[in-house]
């Protein structure tokens, strides 16, 4: 079986670069996968099963990295054309969807255009070594469901204006951070032989494992979406009644 | 009995010519034969050669031929003479030297016992104004055919940080000089009355134990640079200052100093950080030569007009609003004055009477009117029995607000009056600040005692804690002004400003502190400080394009420790 082994970095390291990255390792399939999973047989070198497995993880992996290295237009190339992602309550739709909420609404980054309404913005994914969650296929293996949930430091503007709003902008700063357990319930696709991200809902959930050296900051009071595209024009496709709201309060 | 000329305009209120490009190269032609000197010059370096090799590729070839000629080669380009002067300070050699024909000049430091060289690459007509020097640092040595490049360099450091010092130089400059960050610095000029500290992007390198170097560039003012080597076992400088004044007239002369350090405050940043890289996160990934961070005040809020502020002011106005990051860490409101009535009388000030009818809204006029005017206001109770409050006036013509502290123990209050539009900016604010006596029902207050205006902060460091991801540090540097610094990700020092500022001693241990940000953002800022609990509550009222606001401030305090300054406004100024 081919194991995938991704660099890694230090977490302090990371905590201090606001390009932030995504801590990586090796992924191992656990033990409970779906019941469509083939045993490697001696006539069989590929595992159709487990391949499609690994590319679910790999892709994952990969979502992760280019959240972390805010690669937004890369990373929008990893959903299905008809991909959905729900997030504080709003609903991002088709791939025009899916890139304004990634490629112009979180690029917009801490120092952006959302500094100071305290928006939250994910900053980086932490992987948990050894992570294997399970993955549950549809019947023709075109489709597959997974949960998985992540430490993720979040930052947000701090809603402040006049000279030291400004001077901490001009030194790249003006945030706050804190860590929070991301919950992603992610719906797959295989499109042409290749697996797409065809539905992502995010919600925070309190941390449940302080990672390493953090500061424990607590979380931020939930944000949630209140106007819609094109009023707003980077804002959802449609709203989220009570879906997909944070769970983290302060 | 010493006579001194305060300045006609202090420093942010000088409209410095705009030189062009070429109005300074003909300036500079009485630069090349090199710096003006009230001291002897040095010929250590007389009948020398160097050749000073640095890390990022610039190469300087010298020759000298006396104490005041050398020849020099940038690389492989063609040697040119140029006038310079050196002077020694602890067996280091510091010369400084113009290019003929150019804007540049390079500020070397030359450490000939351990073949070491910091050169300070300068010049002119590199940024919009052009007056401002641009600066590159470059580290390197001295090249000799005989021996191996040494390993050691020069670094940037934070080991300056936190000092303080009083500067004399042989021309009779004398200022006090603060290090409170790892890329600006605070100076003010006491020859001049130092009534106001002012704040320049400054570098600090490293030596070695005894020696630094420290330079700034006066940016937003006359974009003169400051270098000096300082010994800080001796207290000595050797530096050189190269510039423009306020009459455009040329600045080019070394110095030397002698110094006392005043002294130092706590650092924030890691022990192991000794600070020879600077962290902050937004630096390019290719910075441009001479690219540093320099707080710019008045591009990130352009002054407005009149019209513009009225406009503004139509559109919104903010009143405390419930999200605020200057008052992460309030105290709370507090309901003290809730079924109050009073009048607070101020000395040939404003009579105003009060009815406090909720936490929140509040009935005023002046003493004399029937109408009552509502406003929404917060209180906070700093100390037992000790208010303070804030409210806008609306109606008033400049948009007015109050910031009054009310000490219900002994009946005297203060008030701090503040308005909108200065004869310089439209949203500029101003502010009277009278003393004055509470008559209420069972309260008694005195006759001629008085809060006061007071010194026993100035000196004092203290960092002040708003909110998650925002905590900043004032230095209290003369009577009349302070500094603000915030601190970059590795709570190193970061990018400081400065503005007027006023001190009054309500109680023991109790300070009302307020500020304008003059041709900055505008902003007025009102503070009671409680030193026992190193906590504050207070106002921020400024007008901007998004429209007139009154917010609450609150931060946690830690003490950063305390500069001697005071005995340097003392009676003996006139």
């Amino acid at each position: 079986m081919r194991m995938k082994s991704p660099p890694t970095r230090s977490a302090t390291a990371s905590s201090r670069d606001r390009r932030a990255f995504m801590l990586t390792a090796g992924t191992v399939l656990s033990g409970s996968l779906a019941a469509a999973a083939v045993a490697v047989t001696p006539h069989d070198r590929r595992d159709p099963a487990r391949d499609d497995a690994e590319a679910i993880h790999d892709l994952d992996r990969r979502y992760g990295e280019m959240l972390n290295a805010r690669r937004y237009t890369d990373l929008v190339d990893l959903f299905a054309a008809d991909a959905q992602v729900e997030l504080y309550g709003g609903v991002f739709v088709g791939r025009r969807g899916v890139s304004r909420l990634y490629a112009k609404r979180l690029d917009a980054g801490p120092g952006g255009a959302r500094l100071d309404d305290g928006e939250p913005a994910h900053a980086f994914m932490l992987v948990k070594p050894g992570a294997a969650e399970p993955i549950e296929f549809g019947p023709d293996r075109r489709t597959a469901r997974a949960q998985f949930t992540r430490p993720m430091q979040v930052e947000a503007g701090v809603a402040l204006s006049g000279s030291l709003a400004d001077m901490a902008r001009q030194q790249g700063q003006g945030t706050v951070r804190w860590w929070e357990d991301g919950v992603y319930d992610v719906d797959y696709v295989k499109e042409r032989g290749v697996w797409k991200i065809r539905r992502l809902a995010y919600r925070s959930a309190p941390l449940s494992v302080p990672p390493p050296g953090s500061s424990g900051a607590a979380p931020r009071r939930a944000f949630r979406f209140t106007s819609t595209f094109p009023h707003d024009p980077r804002g959802p496709d449609r709203l989220v009644g009570g879906a997909s709201h944070s769970a983290v309060e302060t | 009995m010493r006579t001194i000329k305060y300045p006609k305009e202090q420093l942010h209120r000088i409209a410095f010519t705009k030189l062009t490009p070429s109005e300074i190269g003909a300036k500079l032609g009485a630069a090349e034969a090199g710096p003006a000197c009230a001291s002897a010059y040095s010929d250590a370096l007389s009948g020398k050669s160097l050749t000073i090799a640095t890390d990022d590729g610039l190469t300087l070839h010298y020759t000298f031929d006396g104490p005041r000629s050398l020849s020099i080669a940038e690389g492989a380009g063609a040697p040119v003479r140029a006038g310079y002067g050196a002077l020694t300070l602890s067996h280091r050699i510091f010369f400084s030297h113009v290019v003929p024909g150019t804007q540049k000049a390079y500020h070397v430091v030359v450490d000939l016992d351990r073949h070491l060289a910091t050169v300070f690459e300068a010049w002119f007509s590199g940024y919009v104004e052009s007056r401002e020097v641009q600066r590159q640092i470059h580290f390197g040595y001295i090249e000799a055919a005989d021996r191996a490049p040494p390993k050691a360099r020069h670094t940037l450091t934070n080991r300056l940080e936190g000092k303080g010092y009083h500067w004399v130089q042989d021309n009779g400059f004398d200022t006090l000089e603060i290090y409170p960050s790892a890329l600006y610095s605070t100076f003010v000029e006491l020859g001049l009355g130092g009534e106001l500290c002012f704040c320049a992007p400054s570098d600090y390198v490293k030596l070695d134990d005894d020696l630094y170097v420290y330079s700034r560039v006066e940016a937003g003012f006359s974009g003169t640079m400051t270098v000096y080597v300082l010994d800080v076992n001796e207290e000595r400088q050797a530096g050189v200052r190269l510039g423009f004044d306020e009459h455009d007239a040329l600045q080019y002369y070394l110095f030397n100093g002698r110094g006392e350090m005043v002294g130092q405050i706590a650092l924030f940043e890691p022990f192991d950080d000794e600070g020879t890289t600077i962290d902050i996160a937004n630096r390019p990934k290719n910075p441009p030569k001479g690219w540093r961070p320099v707080y710019r005040p008045l591009l990130t809020s352009p002054p407005m007009t009149h019209a513009e502020v009225e406009a503004a002011i139509a559109k919104r106005i903010s009143v405390f609003p419930e999200r605020n990051g200057m008052a992460g860490n309030s105290l709370p409101y507090t309901d003290y004055l809730v079924g109050k009535r009073l009048t607070a009388r101020y000395d040939g000030g404003p009579v105003l009477e009060y009815r406090f009818d909720t936490r929140e809204k509040l009935r005023w006029r002046p003493q004399g009117e029937r109408r009552w005017r509502e406003e929404s206001y917060r209180a906070w109770e700093p100390a037992p029995d000790l208010v303070f409050f804030g409210h806008l006036l609306s109606g008033t013509p400049r948009h007015d607000c109050v910031a009054i502290a009310i000490d219900f123990g002994n009946g005297l209050t203060t008030c701090v009056h503040g308005m909108l539009g200065t004869k310089y900016m439209a949203n500029e604010a101003s502010r009277e600040t009278t003393f004055g006596i509470v008559e209420m029902e069972g309260l008694t207050p005195p006759q001629y005692l008085r809060h006061r205006f007071t010194e026993e902060l100035v000196g004092r460091a203290m960092t002040w804690h708003y909110t998650k991801g925002l905590t900043s540090m004032h230095v209290y540097t003369t009577p009349w002004s302070f500094s603000w610094i915030i601190f970059l990700p590795n709570d190193a020092g970061g990018l400081e400003w400065s503005g007027p500022a006023q001190y009054v001693k309500l109680r023991d241990d109790l300070y009302l502190f307020n500020w304008l940000e003059e041709a900055c953002n505008g902003t007025l800022g009102v503070l009671v400080i409680n030193t026992r609990m190193m906590h504050d509550c207070g106002i921020g009222y400024n007008v901007n394009k998004e429209g007139l606001s009154i917010g609450g401030i609150g931060a946690e305090a830690r003490d950063a420790g305390r500069f001697d300054l005071r005995r340097f406004y003392g009676a003996q100024w006139t």
